[in-house]
């Protein structure tokens, strides 16, 4: 928190996690090459952002620009361009403000408060009309790059797809949190991804502690898949890659969505679906070339496919364990139809 | 060799997929020529009328149709004989040609596009399942990320989970089929995968790169010392 209202630095980063929020990867790459940018995203200071915004001018406006969660959001070029223009002068004020009001008196920040402000100081007559989901999306994104500046995460907003698969979890909730079953279901399934949070890393250590070899060693190989580790410093789960931030229910939120989407896919309007591709805007492979050069060939990349293979051979090892419990997708989602 | 002209190997080598449209009336030719009333319209269709499909397609599904071998490559033609409707038309071609349009109250939605799927009733789901899926779905993100897609006339066009599965998983006397099967890797493998967590997120990681978060692994401890993070 201290760095975001102290330091110059933590606005550039907000400001260029949100333009990452808003727009498609793809796109997003592609503007950034022409723009000669190799940071990928404008800093909001110095001439960057007018490069950027004169090289998206050239291109005619398209949906397709903007990440598929706000494409609804920027009816045109305008809009979006006035958005980043509005942030450029009055974000950073916003932010801060949005911070130091929500502040309690243990010199901690309440999340939830932060969302409702940015909310109310955002969203205007002529912009953008966000809701507390786009919030989360912008707020999750900053955090996986500067630690917990809007406090500790405990509650997140959902968006659909995880709200739905968090009803799912409300029955099992329930048999682990026996104080809290008179509370509403809504309320139940705000604090579900916080609650698989909390089981996974109890799972996790009493595995690694456990005194069964196979046990630990299997544990050690889904960690890796997973690209998370356990940190003995804070306890708990926390990712391999980036600045190393804990396990939180921002995770649980975006793995309850991926629930969700796996189990309609299992649907049969989905799975013999005229459209069965295996990309999509919002998750990997990014979708961009440069000359010959594909998304997971440029430098940045090289971060994320750190480990790649070490990580296959242990998928493997696990796959082929009949005594490992996950060693085939659960059943839950299979898809009956001739393969 | 270049792709394009592997590509194009691929190409002769696949089936041709030819449209007939069958007027529903079989006399209606005999009708034309006798009778000048009878509306006829030459429809001009150029390049960028069509949509190039560029989806993945189910291979056994067309060569269980076909009869065909192993050996044949399809890449997109099953995609386009799927689609009803002429709806491979560009929308703006659709705008052009009359007979594309309904009527309000037709029952029949021609735009695929605004269909919503019916949503699938959820039940309930326990933890190990969500451990489960988690653990498929990191892996077959990266696979797709990272792994290698083969693009060779002499063998198949192989998206890279189809490749992973065949290079490492698929044992003596299995099929690429009995592994997708026997692990239920379906969904993972051919269906667009949300990653299980925000760190195999395509606009997190661009976020990463851009903030230079990559190289900055901070001490998380010697920031709780400090202050500058707060504890619960």
């Amino acid at each position: 928190m201290n760095y975001l209202l102290n330091n110059d630095e933590a606005w550039a980063i907000i400001f260029k996690c949100i333009v990452c929020c808003l727009m498609n990867p793809s796109a997003l790459l592609h503007i950034s090459s022409r723009c000669g940018n190799l940071f990928l995203v404008p800093n909001p200071e110095g001439n960057e952002f007018d490069k950027f915004v004169k090289t998206v001018r050239l291109f005619e406006w398209e949906k397709r620009f903007l990440h598929p969660i706000f494409s609804k959001q920027f009816e045109n070029g305008d809009i979006f361009i006035g958005f980043l223009d509005f942030l450029l002068t009055s974000g950073k004020h916003i932010f801060q403000l949005a911070v130091r009001c929500n502040m309690t008196k243990l010199s901690q920040c309440t999340r939830t408060g932060v969302v409702e402000y940015l909310l109310r100081h955002l969203n205007r007559e002529d912009g953008p009309k966000l809701n507390s989901f786009h919030m989360q999306v912008i707020m999750r994104t900053i955090e996986a790059c500067i630690h917990d500046p809007f406090g500790v995460v405990k509650v997140v907003p959902s968006g659909s797809g995880g709200l739905s698969a968090a009803r799912c979890y409300v029955e099992q909730y329930d048999q682990h949190n026996i104080d809290d079953c008179g509370k509403s279901q809504k309320t139940k399934c705000e604090l579900i991804p916080g609650w698989l949070v909390h089981w996974y890393n109890n799972d996790v250590q009493a595995r690694l502690s456990s005194r069964n070899d196979l046990a630990m060693r299997q544990t050690n190989d889904e960690l890796l898949v997973l690209g998370l580790e356990w940190s003995k410093q804070l306890d708990c789960l926390v990712h391999k890659i980036g600045i190393g931030r804990k396990l939180d229910p921002s995770d649980m939120e975006h793995c309850l969505c991926m629930l969700y989407t796996l189990h309609q896919h299992t649907l049969p309007s989905r799975n013999v679906g005229k459209e069965s591709r295996i990309d999509g805007p919002k998750y990997l492979p990014i979708r961009h070339t440069v000359g010959e050069c594909l998304a997971r060939d440029l430098p940045f990349m090289s971060h994320v496919k750190e480990g790649y293979d070490e990580k296959m051979i242990a998928y493997q090892r696990l796959v082929k364990d009949d005594s490992y419990v996950h060693h085939n997708l659960p059943d839950l989602f299979r898809i009956d139809f001739s393969v | 060799m270049t792709d394009n002209m592997k590509r194009e190997l691929i190409g002769m080598t696949s089936m041709n997929i030819c449209i007939r449209l069958v007027p529903l009336d079989d006399n209606f030719l005999l009708k034309w020529k006798d009778n000048n009333d009878v509306p006829w319209k030459v429809i001009d269709l150029h390049d960028e009328d069509i949509e190039r499909p560029t989806f993945h397609v189910d291979q056994d599904e067309v060569m269980n149709l076909t009869l065909l071998g192993d050996a044949v490559e399809f890449t997109d033609s099953f995609n386009l004989l799927s689609k009803k409707h002429l709806s491979f038309l560009t929308d703006a071609a659709k705008e052009r040609f009359e007979f594309i349009h309904v009527n309000d109250d037709d029952d029949v939605n021609y735009d695929e596009g605004d269909i919503d799927y019916i949503e699938q009733p959820l039940g309930t789901f326990n933890t190990s399942q969500f451990v489960g899926a988690a653990f498929h779905a990191a892996a077959f993100t990266m696979i797709k990320a990272f792994d290698e897609s083969v693009l060779d006339a002499d063998k198949c066009t192989m998206n890279p989970p189809r490749h992973f599965i065949m290079k490492n998983l698929v044992r003596n006397g299995q099929t690429y089929k009995d592994v997708l099967k026997k692990l239920n890797l379906k969904p993972v493998a051919m269906m667009p995968l949300h990653p299980p967590h925000l760190f195999g997120d395509p606009v997190i990681l661009i976020a990463l790169a851009s903030c230079n978060s990559f190289e900055h692994v901070c001490d998380y401890q010697m920031m709780m010392v400090n202050g500058s993070i707060g504890m619960e």
